[in-house]
């Protein structure tokens, strides 16, 4: 319209400056989580005792790497306009399936191939029946999850399945390549292979489109199909990554790793890094700062040797957060 | 005449235009509204045209009370009045009923006529007026509704009638439509003009916005004619022609308004072959050839968007076949057919033709990922440059390729939803109803943009609502009806007379 061309070349030099502050945090929007981050750090460093320290530091950044790898997963799912609630038992069946070959003697590197591949098999399984099913993803994948959770087990006999000492996995966990520690290179390689997807790939395109309008983007001959399989399967392949790096960290297969909430705090995560539950809008970095600020919270919580169940209260008021946010912001775009 | 005080006076009405920090922005050559005069009689039914942006869309706002003007008067009646709000100007009798409607859709028709200026006794909802007063108001209208219907499952019709119907509860005396048979059948927009011609015989005067031509002359009894936010023109209808107005919308004469392509046909590059799905679509054939532009006439509801949806693919015909250059292409999928060269341009651009939250630049890159590829990595500079050379080409007004979709005009909205078609070029295109809402200026280019690819060896399946259209632009001219090919007329036969009898139902089996 005439107005809108009008109101751009007028605006004054003056206010050229905000403008261009209000564009760069409409394109890179993580850049305010970056700062939001930042606050935080500075803020726990002088109020949290033992929080500036430079193992905590170091300790906060390894114990991201699961949520980091895990809720960039999931942000492909939500990208699509779906949801995947069956992380948690992935979680589950992941680290069963990966101790218990280890336990049976298979190579390690084989079993974790094996484990994730397992783990892509139940996104793919979620991605067919959600889509060319015509099952809310929201049920689907909530009964995966319980499908999951009984077949890691059956598989585990309802045990821990303890692993031996001295494997490839411990070093995983414990060991540092140049001063960093393996887990933490893990989910920074994670997060480049989501940015290059999302940013670098016809599917990363496909993908956005079609979560903002699918059927506008089927009318442009995107094939909505496979595109919505993939970011299931790109979903449960991450959260598989992420069960073999807390299975490596605890020494220990289990149905249910990383504990009965780990749905909920992975998706908080993409939520608060700024991936929007209604598709097409979230961005990896967004993603990335999002679990680095849930571990944060978690990280002081345990320091001040507060309840850990304020904790799930935190959370729980965060996604609220985060949602009246994207709320406020998809108001603003309209009007 | 002169000396009768009109219904509603509006004069010297000035807006200007906001830039992004609320700041108006003054200087006459971007001014919205510049010293808009408009004046109504009660009894009167009088149109209000002009192209998209002429200010028709703002002078009814500052009329309506849903914005404020910088200068100039509205007297109603005689009297001054400033208007704070729309609710306001509708307790003061002047309504105006609004494209996207403003009921709650989960609400029942009740309860939206009352919505927000509920009847209460002592603090309770005051249910019997309610029901008094809105049958009452639909009384006056001469329609009866369900009032205990949830809105949501009316019809567009049926919910622009609650809105008039909540107008005449407030004692409108001047009601305004913005282009309100815009998402009307013809069988629900000729229901509408009863209601309207109910209403000015009552005496109420009626402001009707619109882009159509034969409303004006059907239904109007003057006409005032808008451009770039001035008054160039008031005229009794009966006075006036389609001509004049079409040169004070445009500021100049149209001489050839529409643009014929220089073309011979070719082969045959769609055969439909006795297609049926449902009701929607029964036994249908047709032929396209290269360089030539056919078009589906017909009414709404005659099945030519279900056609359009099965030759393309994103629905399966029942029996038949719809063979593309030969090959019989009934089993493909959507991306296939495409891929093959087949162009799809859809009616409701806002929610299939673009994707109104992405940018520009993906929109129009959309055909183009897959060969934008080095090796598995998509190249980022190849999609911006695919754009600039498409927003050049079809000369889309943008600030920049990255603006979203939504920031941008119909017509331009239009053009982006083209543009993704012109690389790699389609041999088939499928054009639904590519001017409706387009205003006159916008079409032209659109008409030579058609032509265009029909030069270029292409050919053109066209929906067109629009007659004139159908006769100035098409080689042949099918004519649906009730879901059926009612038959195939070839341009040199074809007038309107002829197509509207054709596109009408029968009388003996009239539907």
């Amino acid at each position: 319209m005439t107005t809108t061309d009008t109101t751009g070349r007028m605006t004054r030099s003056g206010n050229a400056v905000l403008g261009a502050v209000r564009r760069a945090t409409s394109q890179v929007p993580a850049l305010g989580l970056v700062a939001l981050l930042a606050i935080m750090w500075m803020v726990a460093s002088f109020t949290v005792p033992n929080f500036a320290s430079a193992g905590n530091v170091g300790n906060i950044l390894q114990q991201s790497s699961d949520l980091v790898v895990a809720a960039t997963g999931v942000m492909f799912v939500l990208l699509a306009g779906g949801i995947d609630l069956s992380i948690g038992s992935v979680y589950g069946i992941g680290s069963v399936v990966l101790s218990g070959l280890v336990l049976g003697g298979v190579e390690v590197f084989l079993a974790i191939l094996i484990a994730v591949t397992v783990a892509g098999v139940a996104g793919f399984v979620n991605g067919v029946l959600t889509h060319y099913g015509r099952i809310p993803s929201f049920i689907m994948t909530l009964g995966m999850y319980y499908v999951l959770f009984a077949v890691a087990q059956i598989l585990s006999n309802g045990q821990t399945l303890n692993l031996p000492p001295g494997t490839v996995l411990q070093t995983l966990a414990r060991g540092n390549v140049a001063g960093l520690p393996i887990t933490v290179i893990v989910a920074v390689f994670a997060a480049v292979v989501a940015w290059l997807l999302l940013n670098r790939t016809v599917f990363g395109r496909r993908l956005v489109s079609v979560g903002l309008n699918p059927e506008a983007s089927r009318l442009s001959g995107i094939p909505v199909g496979p595109v919505i399989v993939g970011a299931f399967v790109l979903s449960s392949l991450f959260a598989g990554i992420a069960s073999v790096i807390l299975t490596a960290r605890v020494q220990s297969g289990t149905p249910a790793l990383g504990g009965l909430d780990s749905n909920f705090e992975v998706i908080t995560a993409a939520v608060v890094g700024g991936t929007s539950l209604f598709g097409g809008r979230g961005t990896v970095l967004g993603v990335v700062v999002g679990a680095l600020i849930i571990r944060t919270i978690g990280n002081c919580i345990t320091l001040l040797d507060i309840s850990p169940l304020l904790y799930q209260a935190v959370m729980g008021s965060l996604i609220l957060i985060a949602l009246i946010v994207e709320a406020i912001r998809t108001r603003q775009e309209v009007s | 005449m002169a000396t009768v005080t009109p219904l509603l006076r509006a004069s010297g009405i000035d807006k200007y235009a906001y830039d992004d920090n609320g700041q108006a922005i003054r200087g006459t050559t971007v001014q919205l509204l510049h010293a808009v005069e408009l004046e109504v009689e009660g009894g009167e039914i009088h149109a209000l045209i002009g192209e998209n942006g002429a200010g028709k869309s703002t002078l009814i706002k500052v009329i309506g009370g849903a914005i404020p003007s910088e200068a100039g008067t509205v007297e109603l009646g005689g009297e001054k009045v400033r208007f704070g709000s729309s609710r306001d100007a509708r307790r003061q009798g002047v309504s105006v009923i609004w494209q996207e409607f403003s009921l709650a859709p989960k609400l029942t028709v009740l309860e939206n006529m009352f919505l927000g200026e509920e009847p209460t006794v002592a603090g309770r909802l005051d249910r019997a007026t309610m029901r008094r007063r809105a049958a009452a108001a639909f009384a006056r209208l001469g329609v009866s509704l369900p009032l205990g219907a949830v809105v949501a499952s009316l019809s567009t019709s049926e919910q622009q009638i609650v809105e008039i119907a909540k107008a005449l509860d407030r004692d409108a005396r001047l009601l305004i439509l913005d282009e309100p048979t815009a998402s009307l059948t013809s069988v629900e927009a000729e229901r509408l003009f009863a209601v309207l011609h109910e209403l000015r015989a009552k005496g109420l005067g009626i402001v009707l916005v619109t882009h159509r031509f034969d409303e004006v002359f059907e239904m109007a009894d003057r006409v005032t004619v808008m451009k770039d936010g001035r008054t160039t023109g008031v005229h009794t209808v009966a006075e006036t022609t389609r001509e004049e107005l079409i040169e004070q919308m445009v500021g100049r004469a149209l001489e050839s308004y529409f643009v014929r392509p220089k073309a011979m046909a070719g082969d045959a590059i769609l055969e439909v072959d006795r297609v049926t799905r449902g009701t929607a679509v029964r036994d249908a054939s047709i032929v396209v050839r290269t360089g030539e532009i056919v078009t589906l006439a017909g009414l709404v509801g005659a099945g030519r968007t279900e056609l359009c949806r099965i030759i393309m693919g994103a629905d399966r015909a029942a029996t038949g076949a719809v063979r593309f250059d030969g090959q019989d292409v009934s089993r493909w999928s959507i991306a296939r057919r495409l891929a093959a060269g087949m162009a799809f341009v859809p009616e409701d651009r806002k929610s299939q033709g673009v994707v109104l939250a992405m940018s520009v630049r993906r929109n129009i890159g959309v055909r183009g990922w897959l060969r934008m590829r080095r090796g598995p990595l998509l190249v980022p500079r190849r999609e911006r440059e695919l754009a600039r050379r498409q927003i050049d080409n079809l000369r889309i007004s943008v600030n920049s390729p990255e603006q979203l979709a939504s920031t941008l005009s119909g017509g331009n909205q239009q053009r982006v939803a083209i543009a993704k078609w012109m690389e790699p070029a389609g041999r088939l295109y499928i054009f639904d109803e590519p001017t409706r809402g387009v205003d006159v200026g916008a079409r032209r280019a659109l008409y030579a943009l058609i032509a265009g690819l029909v030069e270029g060896g292409a050919g053109v399946l066209m929906v067109s609502s629009d007659l004139p259209e159908v006769l100035g632009m098409s080689d042949r001219v099918y004519v649906m009806r009730g879901g059926a090919i009612a038959a195939e007329v070839p341009i040199a036969e074809a007038s309107e007379q002829l197509l509207l009898g054709l596109m009408l139902p029968a009388h003996d089996n009239a539907a």
